[in-house]
């Protein structure tokens, strides 16, 4: 027995076990500080971008010098590892460019904020949700339910739309009418649309703009304001409110015409009228 | 004079009560377990209209769009009808803008929508939280990136009481309008937070009032203070209250409350 107690005394007092001893103890410490620090900023009511990127940032600190100082204890020099590091870093940073851009634009976006979880934008022609900011990429949920990833950095070279960032919106509705019409009357009824449909913001006062005299129509803007949430809704209900008024009211919204001239070299067209017993017998 | 409409009353099960309250028609039902609610709103009303109805059956209700169906547990026949105030601010117009020189102060009547809530159970679970007369959507504030959605009062604010015609889906608020700045204030619109004011009913004519507000219009384009009389409105000093605020004020109330000339800037702007 007492033979046992010597050989583990000696075990202890040699050398290499006390260092390994240290070092297994420094891991301990570096794990139980990356928790403790985890678990606080989970805690800490961040916007979820920037809590994620400082995590994961204190986490790499802390394992890297954990990782450092007990390697240093267990008797490895170190000065070489950092050497060999620095050298594979270099590899690594030529073939990480890509990465190490999304990671700078993602700071750069997530400092900048033009846009935050649950906003609808457009990038690139690709509209949806924002579900994730992440370090390296945004991802969107398209409204066709589609996950689509775009990385951080061309979302910062590219134009980006939100459509959530402010309380209203306006709907262009582009309207034509025929020539003939009476275009106060036309005002009228438009206003008289807005009017009548509660989705229709009464300030900012819905507008009547003339945008031309087109090939078929007399061309005009009808700009109509609403909530963000009612944005579509109003689209929709705004057109056959349109569409319905104009009917009620005899005005006409012409589609295109064609004017078809055989020139002065040729002969006129041959038209031929049939009544319709005729037309029927000529094609049973 | 309309008749009363809100107030606790009972549907006992197998029955079914209808009310009409000025432009909304409304039925419930009381069935085994569920509670129905289906409701029809027209958009003119001629005259101030309170109807109610019991039946001692219930008609099929599952054909209206409307129709809303509520489980509950038990045979409660507990039924509260309670009127309330909007949710929103409320902005109303005078028939034609007016100018309050400095120093000038002025009170204006402002007609406000009312809601209708139904709670059922001796918890008073609420069922129903709907406007008896949908107002308007409108954006308050001095340009399209700073500002509130408010509601658009159907009904301009006049300089006197009897101008504003009582309606049982409308309630009146006595707003005193003090120019304290030293320069003259055109009032083309005008912001009434209506979530922070309580309701009253005047027992003679049961008109439904809220309390006297006082809104003071101080130097620069920011934000005006504004006041709540507490207690009954000056106007019917023996009304009675028949609902609480929606929102209840921490300390004092600053709000935007006089617009400036914001569609035609903006049109200016385009």
């Amino acid at each position: 027995m007492s033979n046992f107690l010597e050989q583990v005394g000696a075990f202890i007092e040699n050398e290499t076990v006390q260092s390994l001893g240290k070092a297994l103890l420094v891991v301990l410490i570096g794990i139980l500080a990356a928790k403790l620090i985890n678990r606080r900023l989970r805690g800490g009511g961040m916007q979820s971008q920037s809590h994620l990127l400082i995590r994961r940032f204190l986490t790499g600190f802390i394992v890297v010098v954990t990782a450092a100082w007990a390697l240093s204890l267990a008797g490895v020099d170190v000065s070489v590892l950092l050497g060999t590091a620095g050298f594979l870093t270099i590899g690594v940073g030529f073939a990480a460019q890509t990465s190490v851009s999304n990671l700078i634009s993602g700071a750069f976006l997530m400092a900048e904020k033009p846009f935050k979880i649950g906003d609808v934008i457009e990038v690139g022609g690709m509209r949806g949700e924002v579900i994730i900011i992440d370090l390296m990429s945004v991802k969107l949920r398209t409204f066709d339910n589609l996950l689509v990833r775009i990385p951080n950095e061309t979302m910062l070279k590219a134009n980006v739309t939100n459509a959530s960032h402010f309380a209203i919106r306006r709907y262009d509705l582009l309207v034509g009418v025929a020539y003939k019409e009476d275009l106060e009357k036309v005002r009228a009824v438009l206003m008289g649309v807005a009017d009548s449909n509660l989705l229709c913001l009464r300030e900012p006062k819905p507008q009547i703009i003339f945008m031309g005299f087109g090939d078929s129509s007399v061309d005009l803007q009808f700009s109509v304001w609403a909530k963000r949430e009612s944005f579509l809704d109003l689209r929709n209900s705004i057109a056959e409110d349109v569409k319905r008024a104009f009917d009620t009211a005899g005005i006409e919204i012409p589609f295109p015409h064609r004017t078809l001239y055989a020139g002065s070299a040729t002969a006129p067209l041959p038209v031929r009228l049939q009544s319709s017993e005729s037309d029927s017998s000529a094609h049973p | 004079m309309p008749a009363q409409w809100w107030g606790p009353t009972t549907v006992p099960v197998g029955t079914s009560a209808y009310w009409q309250i000025g432009p909304m028609s409304l039925w419930v039902q009381r069935l085994p377990a569920e509670w129905r609610i289906a409701r029809e709103t027209i958009d003119e009303v001629p005259e101030p209209t309170v109807v109610q109805r019991r039946s001692s059956d219930c008609e099929d209700l599952l054909g209206n769009t409307s129709l809303s169906r509520f489980g509950v547990g038990g045979i409660d026949e507990y039924l509260v009808v309670q009127p309330a105030l909007a949710d929103r601010p409320v902005v109303s117009t005078p028939q034609r803008p007016f100018i309050i020189p400095a120093g000038e102060e002025v009170t204006l009547y402002i007609g406000s929508p009312l809601w209708l809530q139904l709670m059922v159970g001796p918890k008073r679970a609420l069922l129903e939280d709907v406007a008896l007369l949908q107002p308007p959507d409108t954006w308050f504030g001095p340009n399209t990136q700073v500002g509130e959605i408010c509601y658009a009062s159907r009904s301009f604010c006049r300089l006197q009481p009897e101008a504003l015609n009582p309606q049982p889906h409308r309630a009146i608020t006595s707003v005193l309008v003090q120019n304290h700045a030293s320069s003259a204030l055109y009032l083309d619109r005008i912001q009434l937070p209506v979530p922070y004011l309580s309701l009253f009913v005047d027992p003679a004519t049961l008109d439904l009032w809220t309390n006297d507000v006082i809104l003071e219009r101080v130097e620069g384009e920011g934000l005006d203070p504004l006041r709540i009389t507490s207690g009954p409105p000056a106007q019917v000093p023996k009304a009675t209250e028949v609902a609480p605020p929606r929102k209840h004020a921490s300390g004092n109330i600053m709000v935007r409350a006089f617009a400036t000339l914001f569609s035609e800037k903006q049109a200016a702007r385009e």
